[in-house]
């Protein structure tokens, strides 16, 4: 019987792990304004002509936000300095602030509903 | 005792699982369908490699055309008629109003034109098959998932509407390959959006329609039936079944839309009075009893009074918007009388000019009582003449100034210079088919026949409420 409570409670915890990833549902993010972020983080390095490439949320579909953020937003700007903050980037933005800039790039990224650029 | 509670116990979870893989479906990810078909979108061109044949019909249909076989139309006299050709009381014509930038004073641009939602590339749609228009043809547009698209300039100056993944190839070609018949989402872009506004034009295409419940539609309800436009919608070769009751052209000559010809509703109330009603009512009158229940519909768009929007500093028509109407009925028997340019106004009993009249009464057999939303607007019309005359909108959205878009649209459209117009009322019935109300919401025998009832008979060419007169039957 212990055996079978035990199925039970692992089918139950795999079934919460199924609803939360399978509905997107994230922690954090929602609290900081990812657009206010967006514009002024990473718009002052990635506007329009910028050596460093023109960034807006609407530049890469939102698979390829989630693997930038994964795979390559740390490797990418480790060494930048936001000239406002005198800072590196990567130190005074919280993770819950990256969440949210991630959040702004998703759902307005060229392939959904409601793409934007951050002027807009 | 200890067998069944184990079943259970196992049962359950496993239930509640497969129940958590179905939902998760009604939103599932938009398979790359064409994944193993090219390497590279490159534009058209990369379609017609395998859908030659499949352009041809779409260049030739409605969609594309924006005109088509006007077969019910009464007055068309063979014509070939559409948007493209005829105008509207919302924002007229296409003509001077196709494609390009109109800016605000502050810069920002707040028009593209109508061919927004063309689905082209941005030229004007030809009579006259060629490479260049099956190359103009925008196949994603309409059966590509997270496909969008924006207008650009090219080095020559031309306009043209591009995905605006255009520089990134990777995401282009992975948006390319989601390849699917078109979603409700992918409607409703252009079909709710119509008229300047969300859910402005038709007033039963609601944004709402995307992921609707059951009590706002019954056959798209996400979680019910989940029935995409095309289900209903569906024609063969690109031509689409189904035609409103204001519009010009048919797609799918000889074959109508509608709920009994579907085969789904035969014979569709275990009542009999209620399938005795069905002999003189067309379902939407009972079972969509309200519409623009989500977004406000324009219902009077008076063009003689331009309005500023100061938040997105552009002018327009005054519009009046209204929220969860009821629908006004009238009789139809599946033909329209259409105002056409460079025709003498069809004037109204009440003074108007009828753009888009439903034809039918209660003598005729084939005339059955539908529901209509009923458009007013305020157009100009040429003195001595008496031709009712679009707008050249794109230029009065910036300027405000009405009087020079009114002399553009009648040198554009009837090469005519320096005109004398006054301004007219004019009245469209748009026919009402979509948000269709569970039967609990339907409307009662007293919502017609009560002394409050929706019903004006009247109008409808009855003495008064048939139920207190008790008539006798409709002959047919």
């Amino acid at each position: 019987m212990k055996i079978l409570k035990l199925i039970v409670v692992m089918t139950w915890l795999f079934l919460s792990f199924v609803l939360i990833t399978t509905r997107g549902v994230t922690a954090g993010g929602d609290k900081d304004n990812g657009k206010e972020l967006f514009k002024q983080n990473c718009r002052v390095c990635h506007e329009k002509d910028s050596p460093n490439g023109e960034f807006t949320p609407m530049s890469l579909t939102q698979d390829q936000w989630k693997a930038f953020f994964k795979n390559k937003f740390e490797a990418k700007h480790k060494d930048v300095i936001l000239d406002r903050e005198k800072k590196k980037l990567l130190e005074f933005l919280t993770t819950q602030q990256i969440e949210a800039i991630q959040k702004f790039c998703v759902d307005h990224a060229a392939d959904s509903e409601q793409p934007q650029t951050c002027s807009e | 005792m200890r067998k069944y509670r184990l079943a259970a116990v196992l049962l359950v979870p496993l239930l509640a699982l497969v129940f958590v893989w179905t939902r998760s479906g009604a939103q599932e990810t938009p398979k790359n369908t064409h994944s193993d078909y090219y390497e590279h979108y490159e534009g058209t061109k990369t379609c017609l490699k395998c859908h030659e044949k499949d352009a041809e019909n779409f260049f030739h249909s409605q969609h594309y055309q924006w005109r088509g076989e006007t077969p019910k139309l009464v007055n068309a006299n063979g014509r070939k008629l559409g948007k493209i050709n005829t105008f509207n009381d919302f924002c007229t014509s296409p003509t001077g109003n196709w494609i390009g930038f109109v800016k605000n004073s502050r810069g920002e641009v707040i028009s593209r034109g109508c061919s927004t939602c063309h689905a082209g590339n941005g030229l004007k749609p030809s009579e006259t098959m060629s490479r260049e228009q099956l190359e103009n043809i925008d196949c994603l547009i309409c059966h590509a998932s997270g496909y969008r698209r924006d207008l650009y300039q090219n080095e020559k100056g031309d306009l043209l509407w591009k995905p605006i993944l255009w520089k990134n190839q990777e995401g282009l070609d992975s948006v390319s390959k989601r390849i699917s018949k078109p979603t409700r989402v992918m409607c409703l872009r252009c079909h709710s959006a119509s008229g300047g506004g969300p859910n402005f034009k038709r007033g039963d295409i609601e944004y709402k329609l995307a992921d609707p419940d059951r009590s706002y539609d019954v056959h798209m309800a996400s979680e019910g039936k989940n029935m995409q436009c095309v289900a209903c919608h569906a024609g063969e070769n690109h031509r689409v079944l189904g035609r409103g009751a204001d519009l010009a052209g048919s797609d799918t000559i000889g074959k109508d839309l509608t709920c009994e010809s579907t085969a789904c509703h035969s014979a569709p109330h275990k009542n009999p009075v209620l399938n005795r009603h069905s002999a003189s009512l067309n379902c939407t009158v009972c079972h969509i009893p309200r519409f623009a229940r989500t977004d406000a519909t324009d219902m009077v768009r008076d063009w003689s009074k331009p309005s500023y929007n100061a938040e997105a500093d552009k002018y327009s028509a005054t519009i009046t918007l209204q929220k969860d109407v009821t629908p006004v009925y009238a009789w139809f028997n599946g033909f329209t009388k259409a105002q056409l340019l460079g025709e003498p106004a069809n004037f109204l009993p009440d003074g108007s000019v009828g753009i888009m009249i439903p034809q039918g009464s209660r003598d005729d057999p084939k005339a059955k009582i539908y529901a209509f939303k009923l458009h007013k607007a305020r157009l100009p019309l040429l003195a001595d003449k008496n031709w009712l005359i679009p707008i050249t909108v794109e230029h009065f959205f910036s300027s405000g100034q009405i009087d020079p878009a009114v002399q553009m649209a009648a040198k554009e459209m009837y090469d005519l210079s320096t005109i004398k117009y006054t301004w007219v009322e004019t009245t469209r019935y748009m026919g009402i088919f979509h948000g269709v109300q569970p039967k609990e919401q339907a409307l009662k025998c007293m919502d017609c026949h009560g002394p409050k009832g929706v019903m004006d008979w009247k109008a409808l060419g009855y003495k008064g409420n048939p139920m207190s007169l008790k008539p006798p039957p409709r002959k047919n």
